[in-house]
Formats: C-alpha cells, sequence, structure tokens
C-alpha cells in the first residue's frame, strides 16, 4: 500500500511539472478515420473543465478520451480540454486521473457545447487507510473490515476485544482476558471465524472459551455480518469473522519488524516480531511471525483482579510458491495460552454466588502479581495449512485448501487437596478439506462453486470431570454462487447443502450410549446492490441458512463452575433456521461526510438456548440448572456509522449500534444481548509537525456510552438485574519517527481514562466484579531491513 | 449460445480437475483414519473430589440416662446431581441429653474417605452447624492447627421435645488462602458441602 502511494505521489509530481509547462499539446492524436460512420468535420465543439467533483479544483493533465472517433485530449493549466470538428451525435467522454476514479460521461451533441465534467477523488487510492465501507464492498451483505491504523490501535488487545472497534460487534466476557466476538446477538457456534482462509474448530460452545487465534499476526480483519451460510457452511447463522494474515511478499529481500507493546493496567509486556522474505531465483516466499505475552492481574479501580494474569506464545510459519498457472502454500502456527480466571469468581453453590453478589468487592483481592493459579485454563490450539492454486485458463482458478487442527483445552478448577491434573480436559482432531473454482465473469456473471469437508474426533482425558461426551462428526458440503453485474445493478444468489453425521459416545449413568444423528442442512441467499448515484448504494440480502445442534447442545452435563449452574443437554434437539434480511444505505467516497446505516431483521426458528431453571440439591448445596431448549426467536437492530471531516485536519467518527431479541413462543427477552452503546472519536491530523522526522502524527479523543440493558427480564436474568449503563473516555497519540534509515510508528492508547467504576452487562462476571479501570497501552514498531535485492 | 458452450467446457475441465481431488480425497480419508480413528470407548468418568456420603454418629455421654440410643443419620447420593434422588436420613433425640457427635464424609464412588481429606488440610476447613425448629445447641471441640475451630467433631445438647420436627444444617466451607480467620464465618469461602437432616427431639 505504502509502496503504490509513494509511486502515485511520483506520477502527480510528475503531471504537475509536465502540466506547467506552457506548451501542452491539446489533441493527443486525432486518428478519425473516414470509414467510421460518423461524418466528418462537421464543425462542432465539445469543451469545458475537468474539476474535482467536491472542491471544484481544475485537473490539470486529466486525461479525457472520445471512442469514436479516436481522440483524446489532457486538460490543460486552467483544467480546460476541447475537441473539435464532431458532428452532430451522441459522444462518450472518458476521463482519467491520478487518483481519481475514471469515469464516462456521455452527451447528445446538436451544436457545440460546453461539458464540465467532475471527477471524484478515489478514497481507496489516496488514503493509506481505509475505514469500513466506501465501496469496498463488493457484496450486498454488510462487512466491517479493521485495518490499517484503526488496528494498529487495537494491538494488544485479544482478538474478541479488538473486533469491538467494528459497528454491530460487541463481545461476551469472562473477566478481562477471555472475550468472545458477538455479532448482531449472536455468538459461540453460530459465528465461524475464518483464520487464515481455515474454519478454526475449538471448543466454540464455551462462552468462557476464547478464541485460539494471535490477533498480532492479522493484517486485517473482517467480519460479514448476518447469516453467511452458503459460502463458509450453513452454521454461519451470526455471521462470520475472517482474520487474514498480510499476502506474503511479492519482491525479492529479506525483511521484517519487531513490535513491543506495553500495558499499564495489568503490567502487560508483549514483543511480537517478523520475518519475512522472498528467493531471488526461486518463486518461493517465506514469512515467520512470533509473539510472547505475559501480564499480570488487571486491576478494577479500587481493588487488584486475583488471579487474572495471563500468559500466551504464538509462532506462526507459510512457505508460499507463485508461478503463473499455479500456487501453493503450506502454513502452520502454534498458540498456547495460560489464563488465570479471578478467585472470587469460583461460587461452588447457589448460595456462595448469592454471597458473592452481596459483596462490595470480590471476596479475595489480594496484590499485585504474575502468578497464575487455579481456576485457570490452558489451551493449545495447532493449525496445519496447504493451499494450492490452478489456473483453469483464462476463465478462472480452482484452489484447494486442506486444515488440520489439534484443539487441547486443560481447565484447572479449585480443589480442597494439591493436585496438578486439569479437571477438564478436552482434545479435539479437525481436518478440513475446501475445493472451490472461482470463475472469472462470464458476459455478467462471476462467481464460485466448490464443495468442502470437515472430519472432528472430540475426546476427553480419562479421569477428568465429565462435560462433553466423546464425539466424531463428518460434515461434507456443496455451494454455488454467481453475481451478476450490470452498470449500477449487481445481484447475487447462492445456494448451500451440508450433509452431517454426528456419533456420540454418551453415558446414562454407567451405561454408555452411543446415538448416531443425521443432519441435512440447506443454506441459500439473495442479494442486490444498486448505485442510486455516485455517492450512494442501496444493497440489501435475504439469507436462509439452517445450523444443526452440536455435541454439547444435545449431550452437555455438569457443573459449570463460576454461575453456579449444573448444564443439561437434549438428545432430542434439531436444527434451527434462519431466515436473515437486512437493507444497508452506504455514502461513500465523499470526501467531507461518508455513513453507513444497516437495518436487519432475523427470524430463527429452533433456536436453541440454555434456559436456567429450578435449582437442584447437590451434596454441596443448591444449584441453578441449565437446560437446552428450543424456541422461535426474533433479532433485529441496526448498525450506523458516521465520518465527518469537519476540515481537512480533523474527522469525526461515530459508531452506534442497538439490538433486540426476543424469544417469541415465551414473550421474553434473550439474555447476554448487547445493550445500545455509542462511540464517538475526535481525530487531528497534524502530519510532520513541521520535523523532517515526522510523519503520520495525530492526536485523538472520544468516549464511547453505554446503555443499561432495559430489555431483560426474569427469564433471561433470574440472579441479578443488569448493571447500570457507563462513559468510558478514551484517547490515542501516534506518529512515525525516522531514526537513521529506519521509520518507527509509535503510538499511546487510553481506555477508561477517568477510571470509572462500573460492570459490563455482557461480562459473565459482573457478578462478582467490577471492569477494568485506567489503562494506557504503548506500542513501538522497528521495522527490519535486512537484505534488499 | 456463447455461454452455453463456455458453460460445457467449462463441465468437461471441472470433471477433469475433480480426479485429482476425489483421490486426494480418498488419500485424505485413509490418512485420518489411520492416524485419529479413535475408536476407543471411553469409561465411565468418576466426578473428582465428589462426596457422595455425609454421616452424623451422635453418641450420649456418660451423663445420658442409661438405654439412651446411638443416634446416626447418613444423606446418600452415589451418582451426584441428577440419576437417582439423595436418600437423606433422619436424627431422632432424646430430650435433655448431651451427645458426642462425629461427622464421617465419604466418595463411595472412589471409595475415599473425605474425613481424612479435610484433616490433613484442617487450616483451610471449617464445619458450622445450624438448627432451626428445635431447642439443640451444638458446640464444635475439635480445633485444627492455627488453634481455631475445625467441627469434625462437636457436642450436641438437646432440650425440650418438639412436635414438628426441625432441622439440623452442616456446611463444610473452603476457606483457603488465608480465608479463614478468627472472624470467618459460613459466608467465607467456597461451599464443599451443605446438607440438612430433619431433627426430632423425643
Amino acid at each position: 500500500m505504502l509502496k503504490t502511494n509513494k509511486l502515485q505521489g511520483l506520477l502527480l509530481v510528475l503531471v504537475f511539472t509536465l502540466g506547467s509547462q506552457t506548451v501542452w499539446a491539446q489533441e493527443l492524436t486525432n486518428t478519425a478515420d473516414t470509414n467510421s460512420g460518423i461524418e466528418q468535420d462537421c464543425g462542432l465543439t465539445i469543451s469545458g473543465k475537468v474539476i474535482d467533483h467536491d472542491t471544484r479544483e481544475p485537473l490539470i493533465g486529466a486525461t479525457v478520451h472520445l471512442d469514436q472517433p479516436d481522440m483524446s485530449a489532457v486538460a490543460d493549466e486552467y483544467g480546460n480540454y476541447h475537441f473539435h470538428h464532431l458532428c452532430q451525435g451522441t459522444y462518450t467522454l472518458k476521463v482519467s486521473y491520478v487518483g481519481y476514479k475514471e469515469e464516462s460521461f456521455t452527451y447528445k451533441i446538436t451544436a457545440s457545447s460546453v461539458r464540465d465534467l467532475q471527477l471524484h477523488a478515489d478514497t481507496k487510492l489516496l488514503k493509506a487507510v481505509e475505514v469500513t465501507g466506501a465501496h469496498l464492498t463488493e457484496q450486498a451483505q454488510a462487512t466491517a473490515t479493521l485495518s490499517g491504523r484503526e488496528l494498529e490501535e487495537t494491538r494488544g488487545l485479544s482478538l474478541g476485544e479488538s473486533l469491538k472497534a467494528l459497528t454491530g460487534v460487541s463481545s461476551i466476557q469472562t473477566g478481562p482476558n477471555v472475550s468472545k466476538p458477538v455479532i448482531h446477538g449472536l455468538f459461540g457456534n453460530r459465528v465461524l471465524l475464518l483464520n487464515n482462509g481455515v474454519r478454526h474448530e475449538s471448543q466454540q460452545w464455551g462462552n468462557e472459551h476464547a478464541p485460539e487465534i494471535d490477533p498480532l499476526n492479522a493484517q486485517e480483519m473482517t467480519v460479514v455480518k448476518g447469516a453467511s451460510g452458503v459460502r463458509y457452511g450453513s452454521d454461519a447463522i451470526g455471521g462470520v469473522v475472517l482474520v487474514n494474515p498480510k499476502p506474503l511478499p511479492d519482491s525479492a529481500g529479506v525483511k521484517g519488524k519487531v513490535s513491543l507493546i506495553g500495558s499499564t493496567n495489568n503490567r502487560m509486556g508483549t514483543v511480537a516480531g517478523m520475518l519475512e522474505g522472498k528467493l531471488s531465483q526461486l518463486p518461493l516466499s517465506w514469512r515467520v511471525h512470533t509473539s510472547v505475552k505475559k501480564a499480570g492481574s488487571a486491576q478494577a479501580p479500587d481493588y487488584n483482579l486475583k488471579n487474572t494474569g495471563f500468559e500466551e506464545q504464538n509462532l506462526a510459519t507459510t512457505l508460499g510458491y507463485k508461478q503463473a498457472k499455479f500456487g501453493a502454500e503450506l502454513y502452520y502456527s502454534y498458540f498456547h495460552t495460560k489464563i488465570g480466571i479471578l478467585s472470587s469468581s469460583h461460587a461452588e453453590n447457589l448460595t456462595d454466588l448469592n454471597n458473592a453478589i452481596g459483596r462490595e468487592r470480590p471476596e479475595q483481592i489480594g496484590e499485585f502479581s504474575y502468578d497464575i493459579n487455579r481456576p485457570y485454563q490452558d489451551v493449545t490450539h495447532h493449525l496445519l495449512k496447504a493451499k494450492g492454486t490452478y489456473k483453469t485458463g483464462d476463465v478462472g482458478e480452482l484452489q484447494f485448501t486442506y486444515g488440520f487442527q489439534q484443539n487441547l483445552r486443560d481447565e484447572y478448577d479449585v480443589l480442597r487437596q494439591a493436585s496438578n491434573k486439569p479437571q477438564l480436559s478436552l482434545k479435539l482432531l479437525t481436518h478440513s478439506t475446501e475445493l472451490v473454482w472461482e470463475h472469472k465473469p462470464i458476459s455478467n456473471f462471476s462467481g464460485s462453486i466448490g464443495t468442502t469437508t470437515l472430519w472432528q474426533d472430540n475426546t476427553y482425558a480419562q479421569g477428568s470431570r465429565y462435560l462433553l461426551p466423546y464425539y466424531q462428526n463428518f460434515t461434507a458440503g456443496i455451494f454455488w454462487m454467481e453475481k451478476w453485474r450490470q452498470d449500477n445493478l449487481e445481484l447475487e444468489a447462492g445456494v448451500r447443502y451440508d450433509h452431517k453425521n454426528l456419533n456420540v459416545k454418551a453415558f446414562e449413568g454407567d451405561e454408555l450410549l452411543k446415538p448416531e444423528y443425521t443432519f441435512h442442512n440447506f443454506s441459500g441467499s439473495l442479494g442486490a446492490m444498486y448505485d442510486l448515484g455516485y455517492h450512494l448504494t442501496l444493497s440489501g440480502n435475504a439469507s436462509y441458512a439452517s445450523r444443526a445442534p452440536i455435541a454439547y447442545e444435545l449431550f452437555a452435563r455438569g457443573k459449570h463452575n463460576g454461575t453456579g449452574s449444573y448444564e443439561f443437554g437434549d438428545p432430542d434437539l434439531t436444527s434451527e433456521n434462519a431466515i436473515n434480511t437486512m437493507v444497508t444505505l452506504n455514502y461513500h467516497s465523499n470526501y467531507r461526510f461518508n455513513s453507513e446505516l444497516s437495518l436487519y431483521n432475523n427470524y430463527i426458528s429452533n433456536y436453541i438456548y440454555l434456559q436456567l431453571g429450578e435449582p437442584v440439591l447437590a451434596v454441596d448445596g443448591a444449584y441453578l440448572t441449565g437446560y437446552y431448549k428450543q424456541a422461535d426467536a426474533h433479532f433485529w437492530g441496526a448498525d450506523l456509522s458516521l465520518q465527518y471531516n469537519i476540515t481537512d485536519m480533523l474527522s469525526l467518527d461515530t459508531k452506534a449500534s442497538i439490538v433486540y431479541a426476543i424469544n417469541t413462543e415465551t414473550d421474553s427477552y434473550l439474555p447476554f444481548i448487547s445493550p445500545a452503546r455509542i462511540d464517538n472519536t475526535l481525530r487531528y491530523s497534524l502530519g510532520n509537525l513541521g520535523s523532517e522526522k515526522l510523519s503520520e502524527t495525530y492526536i485523538a479523543a472520544g468516549g464511547l456510552l453505554v446503555d443499561k440493558q432495559h430489555r431483560y427480564d426474569e427469564q433471561s436474568d433470574p440472579l441479578l438485574s443488569p448493571p447500570d449503563g457507563y462513559f468510558l473516555l478514551h484517547a490515542a497519540v501516534g506518529t512515525n519517527i525516522q531514526v537513521g534509515n529506519t521509520t518507527l510508528d509509535v503510538s499511546i492508547t487510553g481506555n477508561n481514562l477517568l477510571n470509572t467504576s462500573y460492570r459490563d452487562y455482557q461480562n459473565r462476571l459482573r457478578y462478582f466484579t467490577d471492569e477494568i479501570g485506567r489503562t494506557i497501552m504503548f506500542r513501538v514498531g522497528v521495522p527490519l531491513n535486512i537484505k534488499n535485492s | 449460445m456463447f455461454n452455453k458452450l463456455i458453460f460445457n467446457i467449462h463441465l468437461n475441465t471441472m470433471k477433469k480437475l475433480f480426479r485429482p481431488y476425489l483421490a486426494f480425497l480418498l488419500i485424505g480419508s485413509l490418512l485420518t483414519i489411520s492416524s485419529c480413528g479413535n475408536d476407543d470407548d471411553p469409561e465411565p468418568v468418576n466426578e473428582e473430589e465428589l462426596i457422595t456420603t455425609v454421616t452424623i454418629r451422635l453418641e450420649p455421654n456418660e451423663d445420658a440416662p442409661k438405654g439412651t440410643q446411638t443416634v446416626e443419620a447418613t444423606r446418600r447420593d452415589v451418582d451426584g446431581v441428577g440419576g437417582t434422588a439423595p436418600a437423606i436420613g433422619s436424627l431422632v433425640l432424646q430430650s435433655g441429653v448431651t451427645y458426642n457427635a462425629t461427622l464421617t464424609l465419604q466418595d463411595e464412588q472412589a471409595n475415599e474417605d473425605i474425613t481424612e481429606e479435610i484433616q490433613e488440610e484442617n487450616t483451610e476447613h471449617q464445619f458450622f452447624y445450624e438448627v432451626t425448629g428445635a431447642d439443640v445447641e451444638v458446640t464444635p471441640t475439635d480445633r485444627d492447627d492455627n488453634g481455631r475451630i475445625l467441627g469434625i467433631e462437636s457436642t450436641v445438647v438437646t432440650g425440650a421435645a418438639t412436635t414438628t420436627p426441625g432441622a439440623l444444617r452442616i456446611v463444610l466451607k473452603h476457606q483457603p488462602d488465608g480465608l479463614k480467620t478468627d472472624t470467618s464465618d459460613i459466608n467465607t469461602g467456597e461451599t464443599d458441602a451443605d446438607v440438612s437432616f430433619p431433627l426430632s427431639i423425643e
């Protein structure tokens, strides 16, 4: 991106230099041939100015091209162009200029005419960082992308916390370190994560199981909102999160980057290093990325959150081979984390839980420490991916992806007696394949067709607590999607079928049952995008997705510490089906004001949810029970993002979202739905501050306002009503500093600057403790240029 | 017409291209079967640190009238939460008697004596007794290594006879990391056991 920008800058300079010269050929070519069918030399003229649509500035040096007759003109130093010797007729003028979108204008000429041609700055090209939307969307479904500076400002946060920067995305938390993305009120198995193109497969059903993905290795994270079953698997009822590392280098040499991140709140230190290169003799590229994180206990404004430290080690290596026709990629990543869970969040029974709720602060506070004691989680995830691509002539590309994943989750409970063993030890193996043929436009159609398979084996270590049974799962799917585009209109449609076999080995008392399930799941989508004008795009999408119940929902049986509940699956559950409609209005590519509004509506029949019920009496007291049930549910809401450039330097960013969710059978609210929220940020770009050593300096400040969740009842929250709303102040400052031959990027971000004590409705530990207090994070990135060639 | 032609060509290319994929799939499935075909059946899981059985045994002390019986009541739930409901015995005590009470906790799934475990970690545990609906006073008699109340053993003094049964509630609290102090109470720490026996005095 940086490179193309430099190139453009160079071109601009070139164009300006040339343009300022007084002698400037008006008509470059005039090869109108006598047999072109248009009568020759009728003496008419089209002339006018080429100007910027927004600033009305003349665009010196813009090229105006006429197809019939084949003529070109270049705008002079006043932006004027003219074509002479034209006859009556219809002419199409194609105008292009560096940094602007190419546009065509068609005029019917009966007499000599003056026509001003207005071009739109190509925001995609001009800015290195493009915020969501802006005509980047090539699909009718609403998406949001976190990349560039916005992504940089989230470095050091977990995946779930980073994604909260996007409109319509929130997270379900278990304390400060466990965060799972929520899209439009849906989460867990309804939100698919694609890590470098492979479906991330772990124990996603657990609300306290954070995604095992290192966001530091990502260059871009895109959220597809709403049911996206066709392309990614029929269970994607809520949406999809695509986590993509940056593409392998395409020019020879070796370079790298070292990043250091520090946080004041939990005294976290993170070191990340990246090295990448391309061989000069062979079309072979490679990359190694690693990161190590270590954090102590987090701090609420008034007390220490005992045992909330964590550590994480990551490694990702990629090897790529690319020829004109054939490409191959081998990728391996390792993720390991050990996460302490707040000591006082371990409620054994309902009485303990009520005691905890009644306390102002957690029973055990302690002092800051890097130690991690029980309860804690120790999770390891391996991903091996092999991908091959083959260009099928001029018409498309065939892609094959194989993925192997091993997910090991060990949970260590608080025990009466010292022990080294985990109380819960789950192992999930996943093999997945995907074969896709993407075809290039054939007349107005472009699309893809493909098949996928997924094979899984879940086991638990002998001697660990029973919660989830052994099972094997095989899913095979086939899909086809096409896009049709003409002029202002794009239509898209897709269908998918998934066949799923699930073989379970579950205990009923001492008896081992081996039930087998077969599910047939269909998905479909229809979408349309219509450009209402240059700046305004209206898109609509209706999709159907069907998710088969997972083994946990069918066969869960066990104690859930932290909520003082026992959870029971229901072996008779059926697939849940969503009909999701969404309308998005996008005003984009304007240099002053851009915005996007999405409205959505999601009907889910047979929605699977955990209903808290009557307590059961165990030897250690009363426990709440949670039973998996099905009912029809209805989700609806809106996302709004606005961006207003008050001056060239100062801009205001607004993001707001609201979501409603009800169980239509019992006419009650659903739990864990994000309350309405709005975030406003003012950003001031300072450029180089008059120093040659600085560039892209900025300061920003803003506030996040989260409402109290008013939409709750006895059924959604039987234990404790939602906490009050809150307001948090945040700020950021950043710059690039040139030191010798390298440019360091440096930034500082601060969250909860007023050190506000608050509790968040979507944090499962809200029963026990306040959220973390003031957090300042420091980041330094040092690029390394090791070998150029 | 032209589109149809292209489409047919595509179909042919597709067929060709699918062939190696099918082969790959076969190889893939072979791989998965050989490397991960975990067809072993799981063993039944015994819940760790489960307390299936709580027994209180009350022996009349030497001052009790002759013929006063030793009383024992047990709460037993061998399969844990769910499944079969727990069996809970009742206590029928004599009026105006002092009993020496002893608690026994067992895990009958794993055949373990939990009382021993608690004795080993006596500085982090304490039993609490609550009586409702009967004139009974329970006083723990044993102490932990720090000289604080433990409560495996106690004296139980009964008063007047009851007309309707009351209850004796016994709560075992785990109070690690310095939570057990001279002032810690039934609301401190985590509950390891919380059982109630119907109690009447004759």
